[in-house]
């Protein structure tokens, strides 16, 4: 997994985290330049993501 | 037209991800796949920011009736925590699919799990500039374009 990768896949799902919802052109974008490796590094991030955001949103829903 | 619009997005949502059982092209059914459910996470997590900007009385927030009442965002984040287990559920499966599998049946369940949650919880936040921006950037973004 190339460092540019890295870079690319981490400023995508930063953006995401961050609150932005990225265009699926850059996501394709990414992806292509990447190849399938990079499908398992940013399913990994979504997994992650979603589950500390459902903690948000359990905590906001009982709040 | 707003209607329309969130009516867009949960369709795109369901289009999108619905994508993933197509044709092996460009790296085939998981690749495809695992855009769809990027753009969905984006999705559902610009609705999440926003509509935490938007309860009444929290900084920043807009005045009644363009805020999101206390016991409405109560309800709308139960919606989007469930919507975000889907999600997790979904991006698990598709982890797991070898290349060149098809996709399993669940996972159109699960797609159309969280459009309908995303049309839920839309319908849920009052109308407001801050809506509509984000109507527009969602609707705008697609999920499979």
């Amino acid at each position: 997994m190339s460092l540019e990768f890295i870079v690319a896949a981490f400023t995508l799902i930063h953006k995401i985290v961050q609150g932005g919802a990225p265009l699926v052109a850059d996501i394709r974008a990414v992806l292509a330049n990447h190849g399938v490796e990079a499908d398992t590094a940013f399913l990994d991030q979504v997994i992650a993501d979603a589950a500390r955001r459902q903690r948000i949103a359990k905590a906001e829903a009982e709040g | 037209m707003r209607r329309l619009r969130r009516i867009l997005v949960a369709g795109g949502l369901m289009c999108g991800l619905a994508l993933i059982g197509g044709c092996a092209s460009l790296g085939g059914t998981r690749h495809r796949a695992t855009v769809s459910v990027v753009t969905a996470h984006g999705v559902l997590s610009a609705i999440q920011d926003t509509e935490m900007l938007l309860v009444c009385g929290r900084q920043g927030a807009p005045d009644p009736p363009l805020c999101v009442p206390p016991e409405t965002h109560r309800l709308i984040s139960a919606r989007l925590a469930v919507a975000f287990g889907l999600e997790g559920d979904l991006a698990r499966i598709v982890r797991a699919l070898p290349a060149g599998e098809k996709q399993p049946a669940q996972v159109l369940e699960l797609v159309g799990s969280i459009a309908t949650l995303v049309k839920d919880v839309l319908e849920l936040i009052p109308k407001s500039p801050a809506k509509e921006s984000l109507e527009q950037k969602l609707a705008g973004h697609g999920t499979g374009g």
